[in-house]
């Protein structure tokens, strides 16, 4: 799967909500920001179970001023499944005033769960912002032992975090739709 | 009858091997007040951490028992439900968990299905006992301790504790980082509890006993129950320190 | 004593005895008869010349890496593989830029040292104090001693560690070393030795004190500790334009090492390095890595976390001004349970300087409980500079945890406001930001480099700002 897009419209606001199920087993997105003061917010919700398993790369371009893009990966990795993502953000000079935030969580929920991530970034311009973070791992032993320790079973704790792990971001996705779905895939409790 | 919560001669180590607890015993009943002090590093909260069976650490000789029954080996929410209930020190935050259905899970988690409590029956709850902790804005609409202070952090312990209503509670220095007002909220909330509980306070500082009064005072000094008393060993302590324990 | 005399090339002074009678240099370029020779005039085993010429083969056939800064501009037939020490020529002071010798003023290095920097004069005074320390370490049976020297009296022991962590075809560049290697430090520390006082490189006196190829096998057994120093903050003037080192150090059960690193080559040098340190169980690993110099510097000190409850620690410094290119970084690989790895980089670049941040994270199957956390800040000073992270994280194990934090962004105009208001001008206001940006990598270095450092930093600012 193949996406190129370029934002040219001056203070043209975009957002893309990606979302798969294992389908999929490369995603690609090229994006460039061309207008003054345009704006990404690309989201990617990844399931991946069984023997899914997905090649991501996603490049997002600066090419002018006041141009923001915020890039959210979140990822539950089950069973054999793995994610390979690969994100560049490059700012090129002259972009003054751009920001530019990069992040991917994978959450592994199996022995055999694999995670690869590279967020990478380019700037050549000094007056922007710029960051990224990136997260891999299991479920924290900490919080898991915080919800038991008020009576909650293993299972029902941990996925009340995976809940909360994605409900902050299923609410960003403009169709309210995914949210639910997700859930009831994920075959949670709407809280 | 009231129940008893019985550590037996406990040892343990952290996971990777480091001894902490030395042999320590105790026997909480419900209604006594236990406080429970030492010197940094004496193993104070290792030992609340491990009663309520943090994975982090593993019982190398001993055991535990609620109500006569065996706990030693049980997970934390198996705990949970025999009545226990640990205030930590430094609550851990988990974010997008709201804060009140959170709570409700978990007080519904010990009721049958007819005495589930309601979501609206619930947050009112939550509200009366907010009020009575002076929380200044709605706590149901924050995510589980995320964003809160470390007063809050503390209060909300005590909120939960008021809430679930356990037969035992350990307290984790409940009064650290607390400013006077806050101690006087929590601590006329822990008095004032309308069912019978067994506490055992873990304090560094005394303060917190001035507004609770313990009916029993043990002093943990490297990873051992050096001497136990009444309230008035807490006095002696806080006059004299802990030096004269340390080299006893 | 050596005199003094106009030379061309190659400035490094020593001016101690050295076992070689003959003086030495092959003509340029590198050819296996070149290789074959200067295995011969160091009178080395049959077995390490086989080395040489293998990894010759080896560098040969190896094209130039595909990802990373450009190297197409090293000569490699222009250049001089090999000069004996006993070969070296010294500068005469009056020919040292005068750059030079001003940087040097207003960082503040003694004059003693100065010359013996800019390769003027022989000694670096400090026999006696050299001396007395010499007579400390071996009484703790401590080996300290240039990796020639190594490889004529402790052959056997050299044998078995060398190439065990950077293996000849790990890349071109570890290749070429293989091939032309020559200096560099041989430590080996004897079980639960722990050596209180940082041994430094220009300590082991008798070679040449900053080579081309050095080739360092630091062997820390079980239970020890050493402190490892090379390298100076103060520019160092040198003709070589290619530098190319590898470090190799096995840190065993219960050891900790530290190996701390400052360079400063001036802007026409090529400073490829392969760095690896492997940590047994129980083993400390750190590496504090300050990269000020050079036209080009590929570093990428790697960790390799092999036994339970290893842990392994990087803390890097770039600094990239005009016509530098810092690509500099480093890897963790978690090979066994318990592990754990923090990274720390921080990077300016200034003046239309470029730095890279290049890092991998690798948590192999089987790494139960294993936890890393890289956090890598960049500052660019000017619109001129240039500042890229390239990290990659691989998760193979479930029960672990990874976190990776990076910022990009230029001095904050608060700042820049809070402290002129206090009445500093931009330079000192400049200058004390990015001191303070580069702080938590500074404090880990010995006094002096720190000194020197943040000194260099207040001079670079007065070029950047004015």
């Amino acid at each position: 799967m193949n996406h190129e897009l370029r934002i040219k419209k001056e203070n043209e606001e975009v957002i893309i909500p990606v979302v798969w199920t294992g389908e999929e087993t490369s995603i690609n997105y090229d994006i460039q920001l061309t207008g003054v003061g345009s704006s990404l917010t690309f989201l990617m919700l990844l399931l991946g179970k069984k023997e899914d398993n997905v090649k991501i790369n996603i490049n997002v371009n600066h090419q002018n001023q006041e141009t923001k893009s915020k890039v959210i990966i979140k990822g539950i990795v089950n069973d054999s499944a793995s994610v390979d993502f690969n994100g560049l953000v490059k700012i090129e000079k002259g972009s003054n005033g751009s920001n530019a935030w990069l992040s991917a969580n994978l959450l592994l929920l199996s022995n055999s769960a694999k995670g690869r991530a590279v967020p990478a970034l380019e700037i050549l311009e000094n007056d922007i912002k710029a960051g990224h973070a990136t997260t891999v791992g299991k479920v924290d032993e900490q919080e898991l032992f915080y919800l038991m320790s008020r009576g909650l079973s293993k299972t029902k704790a941990r996925d009340l975090i995976i809940q909360g792990f994605l409900s902050g971001f299923l609410n960003e996705f403009p169709d309210g739709k995914i949210k639910t779905e997700t859930l009831e895939k994920l075959k949670y409790e709407n809280v | 009858m009231k129940k008893s919560l019985v550590i037996k001669n406990l040892f343990a180590s952290t996971i990777d091997g480091k001894e902490i607890l030395k042999g320590v015993s105790l026997t909480i009943k419900q209604n006594e007040i236990h406080a429970l002090m030492g010197p940094n590093g004496g193993g104070k909260s290792t030992l609340a951490q491990i009663i309520m069976g943090n994975p982090g650490f593993k019982i190398t000789k001993g055991k535990i028992f609620i109500d006569k029954k065996d706990i030693t080996k049980l997970p934390p929410n198996k705990r949970a439900s025999l009545g226990l209930f640990l205030g930590f020190q430094y609550p851990v935050e988990v974010s997008g968990v709201n804060f009140a259905n959170f709570l409700r899970m978990a007080a519904n988690e010990k009721k049958s299905k007819s005495e589930k409590v309601s979501p609206i029956a619930f947050r009112n709850l939550i509200h009366e006992l907010s009020k009575k902790l002076a929380f200044p804005h709605d706590i149901t609409k924050r995510f589980l301790n995320e964003g809160f202070s470390g007063g809050e952090k503390k209060k909300a312990e005590i909120l939960q504790l008021a809430l679930l209503r356990p037969d035992f509670a350990v307290l984790d220095e409940p009064d650290s980082g607390l400013d006077v007002d806050a101690l006087k909220y929590i601590s006329k909330t822990i008095t004032t509890l309308n069912f019978p509980v067994g506490l055992l306070l873990i304090t560094h500082y005394q303060r917190i006993l001035q507004f609770i009064k313990p009916d029993f005072v043990h002093i943990l000094i490297d990873g051992k129950i050096v001497k136990s008393g009444n309230h008035l060993l807490a006095k002696e302590i806080e006059k004299n320190g802990y030096e004269k324990l340390t080299n006893g | 004593m050596v005199k003094a005399q106009t030379v061309k090339d190659n400035t490094y002074a020593y001016g101690f005895h050295k076992k070689e009678s003959s003086v030495f240099k092959t003509p340029k370029g590198i050819t296996q008869k070149i290789v074959e020779s200067i295995s011969h005039h160091k009178n080395e085993p049959a077995w390490m010349t086989k080395i040489r010429i293998d990894a010759y083969q080896i560098f040969k056939n190896y094209e130039l890496p595909k990802w990373g800064p450009d190297l197409s501009g090293i000569d490699f037939s222009g250049i001089h593989y090999y000069n004996s020490p006993t070969n070296q020529k010294f500068k005469n002071w009056l020919d040292v830029p005068k750059d030079i010798k001003d940087t040097y003023d207003r960082i503040g290095v003694p004059q003693a040292e100065k010359k013996f920097l800019a390769g003027v004069g022989a000694q670096y005074d400090s026999e006696v104090v050299y001396h007395n320390l010499k007579n400390e370490w071996e009484k703790l049976g401590v080996i300290f001693v240039d990796t020639d020297t190594a490889l004529r009296k402790y052959p056997e022991l050299l044998r078995e560690y060398f190439g065990s962590l950077v293996p000849t075809a790990d890349n071109k560049f570890s290749a070429l070393n293989t091939a032309v290697w020559s200096g560099g430090s041989f430590l080996y520390v004897p079980k639960n030795v722990k050596v209180e006082i940082p041994l430094q490189a220009y300590f082991r006196i008798n070679a040449n004190a900053m080579g081309q190829f050095e080739r360092t096998l630091i062997i820390a057994e079980e239970g020890s500790y050493v402190h490892y120093i090379e390298g100076c903050s103060a520019p160092i003037y040198t003709g070589d334009s290619l530098h190319s080192a590898v470090v190799e150090v096995i840190v065993k059960k219960g050891a900790r090492v530290r190996y701390t690193t400052v360079q400063n080559w001036s802007n026409n040098v090529y400073n490829l390095v392969t760095k690896r340190m492997w940590v047994e169980e129980e083993g400390v690993g750190e590496w504090v890595d300050g990269n000020l110099g050079s036209k080009i510097n590929m570093k990428y000190p790697s960790l390799i976390l092999a036994g339970k409850g290893a842990r392994g620690e990087l803390l890097s410094l770039a600094y990239a001004g005009r016509g530098q290119h810092q690509d500099a970084g480093g890897k963790a690989i978690h090979l066994a349970p318990y592990t754990t790895s923090t990274i720390t980089s921080k990077s300016v670049s200034v003046g239309g300087g470029r730095s890279s941040y290049r890092g991998m994270v690798k948590i192999a199957s089987g790494a139960k409980g294993a936890k890393s956390f890289v956090r890598c800040d960049a500052l660019l000073l000017d619109e001129l500079s240039r500042s890229d992270t390239y990290p990659v994280n691989i998760v193979e194990e479930q029960d672990v945890t990874l976190g990776h934090e990076a910022s990009v962004s230029k001095i904050g105009e608060q700042q820049l406001f809070y402290l002129m208001s206090r009445g500093l001008n931009e330079v000192q206001a400049t200058s004390l930001i990015v001191n303070g940006f580069i702080e938590p990598i500074v404090k880990e270095l010995p006094l002096e480099y720190a000194v020197e450092l943040n000194r260099l930093i207040n001079l670079s600012m007065e070029n950047a700002v004015a």
